[in-house]
């Protein structure tokens, strides 16, 4: 009987949150059943216990690029002294900055290229209509699933024949093309949640189709634009085996296969040099993603709502 | 077949001069393009259209037919000819071909509809301006699709017909252009690969850890990810900003980076994860040497790197839940269990399925994690050139770039590419949340 009545006033105590009532909130949490406390209880040993193994990683790999001790195999997780050598390391002893560079530049022209791409088509896509337009949805989204691992001798073979092995443009046109049909279906869930109205207006006004893109869509789109010029900017941050396969110039590595090749396979040796070439290269990126991760999700989310 | 030629409507009117003579202009587009429009004084698109065909004729008349032909016998004499860039040429001149046989068919039915419309007077003389406007107009969708189309022709058609073909010829260590030709060998590839001894065993082998991989290390970081997004919701909890800080990391972090980090923790000798066992007083686990553990160790990975992203959209959808629902649900006496069950969890359920089944596919070729963190190994005896946690992309990879067996892998690729397609058609098909948004 008693527990029926705790109950209750559970349910009302929900209710009433709803409202942010700041200064009752002292009063109300001293109220909480005792069920409430358990849950919560258990609530925050599963965040903080999923908190720690996160975390674990990080704060390892960030101890470890300060340490002056170079190896893996040390006897403290905790540096006994500090120092900035890794990161000096870093850039006397490999091409790390280069292939910063190279990145960079793959990935601004991956994001300018792929943005042309998806925006007409994903306009086509929302707006338009055209015979078999369900039917191009549908390839689309096969498409997308298909790896780029499937078709690396394709790859090789095409870029030799036009003689775009180790160059930037070649992983660019790959990572421009690849990127069209996943991001085309994002940009059109975008595209359908602007209103029609205006682009009638502004056709009765007799502007043609193109001066709607330009003049209402893309003003209108702009976080979505964004959205798809960072994830062609981060492709050539996340992708090791199209750039393994395409380039052998060890001055045209991207960061990630320089990473690899040249640095991870002497981390035996000198484990805080990779250490701090992944936080150098993780953090710009996770700032960024960071810092965006609304729109992100938000974004991701219009595709499939 | 009905479908196609409904375009001359066989209905009451019966066959009408009209439509005779309409079918008439149709039959000479035909013959051909744009001569129809030509006879009917549509002269802009006439020459437009002949234009095309005019090229597409001395294109194939100086290319394509050998082109074609070279698709057909990949080359005849060694050294001279390049059977993959025979390949290649041959694979461009069909998308072509297929592409101007679009563009006759359309040509064909324009006519008939020009002819329909002129003897009806529907159609009124304009001036080539406006008629170009006009035309232009009618073709804005075409025109917006063509950059994406080429490219998703040049940059994912191309190479998957090419992989596609790869897997029906000889092409191997042995058997490598300019210095040999290839040859076409029909089924061989897959016979080899799902009916006879080592490799046959390799690829069953193979197949049934990616299965068990697929399904780990999609449900498992979804089913955190979606835990932690309830729990995350209880209004009681404090600190929730630095809980989702938290989280986020590893979403946000690039995944090589994550990937390489993990796995040098998780080294035998003196990886934190033994050194942290250690002073538990558990003795050192042989992750990455030893079958089972590396699986383990692999879906343990695959949960740290991949369960942000379910958290972060499980968060957000519920988040977008409509307040008055759930209370309405709690006024009429609805326990938050009872809320959570049939309200929460239903709409959650709804709204993540499509990009869930994407995470699916993508897990099955989630290459990088394998790759970086085991490399495939323990190496397996039993395997041929396999380890025992290699899937089947990895696999695949391994057989193309260490053993150079490139119409295996491409077997592999196009057996690959149709479990995806199938299952993803039919799992779409299914989501509601993928009809509604196609329908509408």
């Amino acid at each position: 009987m008693k527990d029926a009545i705790v109950l209750e006033n559970a349910n009302e105590i929900s209710v009433i949150q709803a409202e942010p009532i700041k200064p009752t909130e002292k009063k109300r949490r001293r109220k909480l059943p005792v069920s409430e406390v358990v849950k919560l209880v258990i609530s925050y040993i599963v965040l903080i216990l999923v908190a720690l193994v996160v975390i674990l990683p990080v704060v390892y790999i960030v101890l470890m690029a300060f340490n002056e001790e170079r190896s893996l195999y040390i006897d403290t997780v905790f540096p006994t002294q500090y120092s900035f050598g890794a990161f000096i390391r870093l850039f006397e002893q490999t091409n790390y900055a280069i292939w910063y560079g190279n990145t960079i530049i793959v990935g601004a022209m991956t994001a300018v290229g792929s943005v042309l791409l998806v925006l007409p088509t994903a306009y086509a896509l929302s707006r338009l209509n055209f015979k078999g337009r369900k039917h191009y949805l549908m390839v689309f989204l096969v498409l997308q699933m298909f790896p780029g691992t499937m078709a690396m001798v394709a790859y090789y073979v095409l870029l030799n024949m036009l003689g775009l092995l180790d160059s930037y443009f070649g992983l660019v046109i790959i990572f421009s093309c690849t990127a069209v049909p996943g991001s085309t279906f994002m940009m059109k869930g975008y595209f359908d949640t602007i209103p029609k109205s205006l682009e009638e207006a502004a056709i009765l006004d007799g502007a043609t189709r193109f001066q709607c893109v330009v003049k209402i869509i893309m003003p209108l789109a702009r976080p979505m634009i964004g959205l798809i010029c960072l994830f062609g900017f981060s492709a050539p941050f996340g992708d090791y085996m199209l750039s393994k396969i395409l380039i052998t110039d060890p001055s045209k590595y991207t960061l990630a296969l320089g990473t690899y090749q040249s640095i991870y396979s002497q981390s035996t040796t000198d484990y805080a040099m990779f250490a701090a070439a992944s936080i150098l290269s993780a953090l710009p990126m996770a700032i960024i993603y960071m810092l965006l991760q609304k729109v992100i999700i938000n974004g991701l989310g219009g595709a499939i709502k | 077949m009905r479908k196609l030629f409904s375009f001359i409507k066989f209905d009451n009117e019966g066959f009408t001069p009209e439509k005779k003579r309409a079918a008439l202009y149709a039959l000479s587009s035909a013959a051909f393009a744009g001569l129809g429009y030509v006879l009917q004084k549509n002269f802009i698109k006439g020459f437009i259209y002949m234009a095309v065909e005019l090229a597409f004729i001395l294109l194939f008349a100086f290319w394509g037919g050998s082109a074609l032909n070279g698709f057909g016998t990949l080359g005849t004499v060694s050294m001279r000819d390049h059977s993959l860039v025979f390949m290649v040429y041959g694979i461009l001149a069909l998308i072509i071909l297929g592409a101007f046989v679009c563009f006759w068919v359309s040509n064909i039915l324009g006519t008939y509809r020009l002819s329909i419309k002129l003897s009806k007077g529907e159609e009124e003389e304009r001036d080539w301006k406006t008629a170009l406007k006009e035309w232009l107009h009618d073709r804005t969708a075409l025109l917006f699709l063509t950059p994406g189309l080429i490219a998703v022709a040049l940059g994912i058609l191309l190479p998957l017909v090419f992989s596609i073909c790869l897997a029906f010829t000889d092409y191997d260590a042995a058997h490598q252009p300019p210095l040999h030709i290839l040859n076409w060998v029909g089924l061989k590839n897959f016979k080899d690969l799902l009916v006879l001894g080592q490799y046959a065993k390799t690829f069953f082998g193979i197949l049934g850890w990616t299965v068990i991989w697929t399904i780990c290390s999609s449900v498992f970081p979804y089913a955190l990810g979606i835990l932690l997004a309830v729990l995350l919701n209880n209004p009681h909890l404090r600190c929730k900003k630095i809980f989702k800080f938290i989280y986020i990391l590893p979403w946000a972090i690039p995944g090589y980076i994550s990937l390489l980090v993990l796995q040098s923790m998780f080294d035998t000798g003196y990886g934190l994860i033994n050194q942290i066992l250690d002073v538990f007083g558990i003795p050192g686990v042989p992750w990455l040497t030893s079958t089972t553990p590396a699986r383990i160790a692999l879906i343990l990975v695959s949960i740290w790197t991949g369960f942000s992203f379910p958290m972060m959209l499980s968060e957000n959808i519920i988040k977008n839940i409509p307040k008055e629902v759930t209370e309405a649900a709690r006024l009429d006496g609805a326990s938050s269990s009872r809320v959570f069950l049939s309200i929460i969890m239903p709409y959650l359920m709804f709204s993540i399925s499509p990009i869930f089944i994407m995470g699916f596919a993508g897990a099955f070729n989630n290459f990088n994690t394998i790759f970086l963190v085991t490399g495939g190994y323990p190496l397996n005896i039993n395997y041929q050139s396999a380890g025992s946690t290699d899937i089947l992309i990895t696999w695949l990879f391994r057989l193309t770039i260490t053993n150079n067996k490139y119409n295996y892998g491409a077997a592999i690729s196009l057996i690959l590419f149709i479990f995806i397609a199938i299952f993803s058609i039919f799992n779409l098909r299914k989501t509601r949340a993928f009809n509604e948004e196609i329908s509408e």
